[in-house]
């Protein structure tokens, strides 16, 4: 069978997932800035009609503050998302926390799955679970998936994820959703990435969850 | 007259503030937080100019902009969005769109295409009463 190199299926997937990701973000940074441009100018017309000698509503003027404060730590938080995502591919390989990586993996994607209005919930596991690899796969490793099971979904759907520790101490991420997403799911598109984490895609016979049963 | 604008964007804040300023400006402005929502406001409503978010969930805005140009070819649309490629533009150029502009927008900028695109509806409202009558005179031979 032929293995690819880390090195190969960066050159061959990476650009694409982080052009995919990075629309994603700035679309998200730019609606924050434009909630902010608007509640800044409306901050501006009330002083202008105060300086005109209209008198100042301090409460309505402290409400329109904390909504750009509000923005202000949505978008602190995509950047800072965006940043761990940079650097996702400094370690080719690192212990890595998956809730983490799966919180990283929805939020770069969020306005993606907000676009498809799929609910997607995520559980994390009672105790950390680790996975040993590079983040970067990991991320586009969930991504994939995501993105695979979204496709059969309809609107509305719930989709949700959770990970745990299977009775074969295997850390596991499981995809599952009420109705089936799974029926010509793509198994090959992901394989690569799944031996570079020793990893298996297991589907259940309703085609309704899908887990990622890392390898040790 | 006061411009009757229709805000259609997921982004309560954004629509909230921007109506706001609008209204602080003279318009007479409504507000929906989804292109189903909005296409409800326009057929029980009349409006002059329709500011249409161009990435939503359920309906993106080139589908909604489709529905609206078909069931009402004279309401002017303006497209605001966090991302404009020429790609897109050019897509709602051709479906009928009047402008597209980038988020965050200039509100003088926006207020100015606002008022242009008022009196571009007037201008067509016009010309299609015009050929209403002049189809009703020809019809009836009085």
């Amino acid at each position: 069978m032929l293995k690819y190199t880390a090195q190969e299926i960066t050159d061959q997937c990476g650009p694409a997932y982080f052009g995919r990701m990075g629309a994603s973000i700035s679309h998200d940074i730019k609606n924050c800035l434009a909630i902010m441009n608007e509640n800044a100018g409306l901050m501006s017309d009330y002083l202008m009609m105060a300086q005109k000698g209209a008198p100042l509503d301090i409460e309505r003027f402290s409400g329109i503050v904390k909504r750009i404060e509000k923005q202000i730590g949505r978008a602190d938080g995509i950047v800072k998302s965006l940043n761990n995502f940079s650097h996702s591919m400094d370690k080719p390989e690192q212990q890595i926390d998956l809730d983490e990586a799966v919180g990283l993996a929805l939020g770069l994607g969020a306005r993606i799955i907000a676009n498809k209005s799929i609910q997607v919930n995520h559980t994390q596991a009672a105790c950390k679970l680790y996975v040993n690899g590079s983040l970067f796969f990991l991320l586009f490793l969930i991504w994939s998936i995501l993105e695979n099971v979204m496709e059969n979904l309809a609107s509305g759907a719930v989709l949700n994820i959770s990970s745990k520790e299977d009775g074969n101490k295997q850390v596991c991420l499981s995809f599952q959703c009420e109705q089936p997403f799974a029926s010509n799911f793509d198994r090959q598109a992901n394989s690569q990435t799944l031996d570079l984490f020793q990893a298996k895609i297991v589907l259940d016979d309703q085609y309704t969850k899908a887990d990622i049963v890392f390898g040790r | 007259m006061s411009e009757k604008v229709l805000i259609i964007d997921d982004e309560q804040e954004f629509t909230e503030a921007l109506a706001e300023r609008m209204t602080n400006r003279g318009m007479d402005v409504s507000t929906s937080s989804s292109a189903i929502e909005g296409l409800k406001s326009v057929e029980e409503k009349s409006f002059d100019v329709v500011v249409l978010d161009l990435q939503m969930p359920e309906m993106d805005g080139i589908e909604t902009l489709k529905i609206l140009k078909k069931k009402n070819p004279e309401l002017q649309v303006i497209l605001l969005t966090g991302h404009a490629t020429v790609e897109k533009g050019i897509e709602a150029m051709k479906l009928g769109a009047m402008d597209l502009l980038e988020k965050p927008a200039d509100l003088t900028t926006l207020t100015e295409k606002i008022k242009k695109a008022q009196a571009k509806k007037i201008i067509l409202v016009e010309k299609k009463s015009e050929e209403r009558i002049k189809e009703i005179m020809e019809t009836r031979g009085w």
